[in-house]
């Protein structure tokens, strides 16, 4: 759920270039080491995975200001490192349409990549035992993890105590951190006024970070276990197990 | 409608069989089995033949496992001398297909360059390419469209495209899904002259399915009307359609034109039941004129 | 999302710059959003927000339509503009105006140059199996936005979409998207079928060749090099 919606000109290029050349070197890697058989197979999910990002990320979820976009998910159900290259295509094309500038789709790359990365691998490990918890833990991990991340990227602009929640930014920080409501609806707008009303400051933040990691882990445990329900040897043969 | 009914192939033809089926059954992976036995399916080299069935009747499982898509558990495909399943590579060279979901099929950004996937990826040359995407595109009227999108195309243009596709490589065998699914009218009757056209001229062997019966006389040499996973009727048109309690049975509607003949018979004129509009011209003519 | 506007946009455009190569408007737009990274003064970012207004004129692109495109990133900057505020409100607006700057200059791409056309851009300098998934991803995108359109029609009319209750919402859409998702998937193995049978090697071969150089492609690469210059030289007004 954690996209830096930081458009360009404000993350200086010392930080974000190593993102992109991060990110290119692990194309690269990935790309050497997956089988063309492999990559055959996948592409036409692989694009339908980004398909569905690109929409989830559109889909405001009513009253509470997030929106999902099924990183992990798409991670869990594709492979951690064909779902780094969707991430990548997912941000590009994004900042196409200004959602986050040009210059930040390698620290994006790096920032939702490090949710697949690592909600794919606790998946794999915890999954076997427990598929609701497994997933949970896995999601909720990788959430904090790229939710972590982000922070230190913004940090570095503004210097931690900025990042975190004063009187004076705390609205654009939560429409920051939490990538607004893109719907004009204005009913769901008064409702969020009154929530942020309702809780100041810190306590609204940790709240709607929460809410956010909340509903993104719930919807994809959901999903998982539906998934698994109709077509475990999807899940199977992408982690290697069975139960 | 044009008529095409030029050929006629009867069971015990000498012609050697293209594609014979015997009892099918396939398990998908979320365990539901699929199977589709009764009577022995088979298709000749340039022989129009078409599926007849509701929906759900298997009709796209059968395809599946002629296109090699599927594995068989039980029972036997061959196409052209080969197992499709296996030989998988050897036989798609000779296949052309279009799916019931054209937008599915499509691959290429844009028309252009989903009509030239399968040659550029069997390696063509980019003059040839450009050579066969000219003829084809000439062919099936679509020479404007191939600098477009696919997606905000008509679904008569994207079935067209589709075929396009499909026909590119000049098939010895073309299989078409549903292919008048989802087309007014106008496009029907140019997508059943280009089919009869193309079987004309190259002698290719077409295998359609529809649950539309009133299309089937112009597109048909040799229809099977499939029911829940049987093969129950086989034969050319006034075979299958004599038949009316298997139509029945099989929940489609029965013809149209033989459905209005056989009530003027009953009304006392003398006529033979038509399948296509020509005849039925032809017997009404008969009946007016008379003196 | 607004593909499809921006799609009918650029592909049913008839402007000068429509007609204009794909690389000279690439490279046209790489050098406008180096002249705004790297601007550090309002009056440049000004006088660059203005080229770029201008070259919408000429790309006959109503800017009225595609305008708010360019709020996300104006209303995202404004944080980092408070951020900045301490060190002056000019410095704010600094901020602001690049994120606005960078999007149009973005904007004007897409809506002059047809994706695929971008895409095959990147094909030239991107691994194929990074190109074949923007063209996957951007069929996909029509496949699935029609038939999540269709869910939502059928939700809608089975009255599963109450504005004011959360709990039911939430299940309506978790389910709604486990429906997608497998829907989707399986479509997806349709695709892979079809695509083998269709002759597919692992990389979808596209069209390269691109346009022609014309004497408007050097003239936009030539305005490119003119506004970064312009961008870097001292001023003395």
């Amino acid at each position: 759920m954690s996209h830096i919606h930081i458009p360009d000109g404000i993350i200086p290029f010392y930080l974000w270039l190593p993102g992109y050349i991060l990110t290119f070197i692990i194309i690269y890697l990935v790309i050497k080491r997956s089988s063309n058989e492999q990559v055959k197979r996948v592409l036409p999910f692989t694009g339908i995975a980004a398909a569905l990002m690109l929409i989830a990320m559109s889909v405001p979820l009513i009253i509470i200001p997030v929106h999902i976009s099924l990183a992990v998910l798409t991670g869990i159900l594709i492979g951690p490192k064909m779902a780094f290259l969707v991430v990548f295509v997912v941000s590009m094309i994004l900042a196409m349409f200004g959602h986050g500038g040009i210059t930040i789709v390698g620290l994006n790359t790096l920032v939702i990549g490090s949710e697949v990365f690592i909600g794919a691998m606790l998946f794999k490990r915890l999954a076997k035992n427990n598929l609701v918890i497994g997933t949970s833990v896995a999601t909720v991990m990788a959430l904090i993890v790229s939710m972590s991340m982000m922070v230190a990227i913004i940090g570095t602009y503004a210097g931690f105590a900025e990042v975190l929640p004063h009187d004076a930014v705390e609205h654009a920080g939560e429409e920051h951190l939490d990538e607004g409501n893109h719907d004009d609806s204005d009913l769901s707008e008064v409702v969020s006024e009154i929530n942020y009303l309702a809780f100041s400051g810190w306590i609204a933040l940790i709240m709607i970070v929460v809410a956010g990691i909340g509903l993104e882990t719930l919807i994809t445990v959901l999903i998982i276990r539906y998934f698994y329900k109709v077509r475990p040897d999807l899940i199977e043969t992408v982690h290697g197990f069975t139960m | 409608m044009p008529g095409g009914n030029d050929y006629t192939y009867r069971d015990g033809d000498t012609m050697e069989n293209l594609i014979e089926v015997e009892c099918l059954k396939h398990i998908y992976p979320d365990k539901t089995e699929v199977s589709v036995c009764g009577l022995h399916f088979t298709a000749k080299k340039g022989e129009r033949v078409t599926i007849l069935g509701p929906n759900g009747a298997g009709k796209t499982t059968l395809l599946y496992h002629i296109l090699g898509l599927l594995k068989p558990v039980e029972g036997k495909v061959s196409v052209m001398g080969l197992e499709p399943f296996k030989q998988f590579n050897e036989l798609r060279k000779n296949i052309g297909v279009v799916f019931q979901n054209v937008d599915e099929q499509i691959i290429g950004p844009r028309v252009y360059d989903d009509i030239a996937f399968t040659p550029r990826s069997d390696g063509y040359s980019k003059e040839r390419v450009d050579e066969m995407i000219r003829d084809i595109s000439q062919r099936l009227g679509i020479e404007e469209l191939l600098n477009k999108i696919p997606h905000y195309l008509s679904s008569g243009q994207k079935k067209k495209v589709a075929l396009a596709g499909a026909l590119v490589m000049t098939p010895k065998l073309l299989i078409l899904d549903e292919p008048f699914d989802a087309l007014d009218s106008k496009s029907k009757r140019e997508m059943i002259d280009i089919l009869n056209g193309v079987n004309k001229e190259h002698g290719t062997t077409i295998i359609t399915t529809t649950h539309d019966i009133n299309i089937v006389p112009y597109i048909a040499d040799t229809i099977y009307i499939l029911n829940s996973g049987s093969i129950v009727a086989k034969g050319n048109t006034q075979e299958v359609f004599s038949q009316s309690e298997l139509i029945k049975d099989a929940n489609l509607e029965t013809p149209i034109l033989s459905e209005l003949f056989t009530r003027l018979r009953d009304r006392g004129f003398e006529v033979s039941i038509p399948y296509t509009l020509d005849d039925a011209e032809r017997n009404i003519l008969k009946i007016i004129q008379k003196p | 999302m607004h593909i499809a506007e921006i799609d009918n946009l650029s592909l049913n455009g008839n402007s000068i710059l429509h007609k204009s190569g794909t690389i000279s408007k690439v490279i046209l737009t790489l050098l406008i959003l180096i002249s705004i990274i790297i601007s550090k003064d309002l009056y440049r970012l000004s006088g660059l927000i203005s080229i770029v207004l201008v070259l919408f004129v000429v790309g006959k692109i109503p800017i009225v339509q595609i305008g708010h495109l360019a709020l996300y990133p104006a209303l995202f900057s404004v944080f980092f503009a408070v951020l900045s505020a301490q060190q002056g409100w000019v410095a704010g607006l600094v901020i602001i105006f690049k994120a606005v700057g960078a999007a149009l200059t973005m904007l004007l791409l897409i809506t002059t140059t047809p994706y695929v056309d971008v895409f095959s851009v990147f094909s030239l300098f991107m691994p194929s199996l990074i190109v074949d998934i923007f063209l996957m991803t951007y069929r996909s995108f029509f496949i699935i936005a029609d038939r999540l359109n269709n869910l939502l029609t059928s939700i809608r009319l089975k009255g599963g979409y109450k504005p004011w209750q959360i709990v039911l919402n939430f299940k309506t859409i978790a389910s709604m998207l486990g429906t997608l998702i497998i829907q989707s998937f399986e479509m997806s193995e349709r695709m892979y079928k079809i695509y083998e049978l269709r002759g597919y090697s692992g990389r979808i071969p596209i069209r390269t060749d691109l346009k022609p150089v014309s004497k408007i492609d050097f003239l936009l690469c030539l305005a490119g090099m003119i506004i970064l210059t312009g961008t870097v030289i001292p001023w003395k007004i």
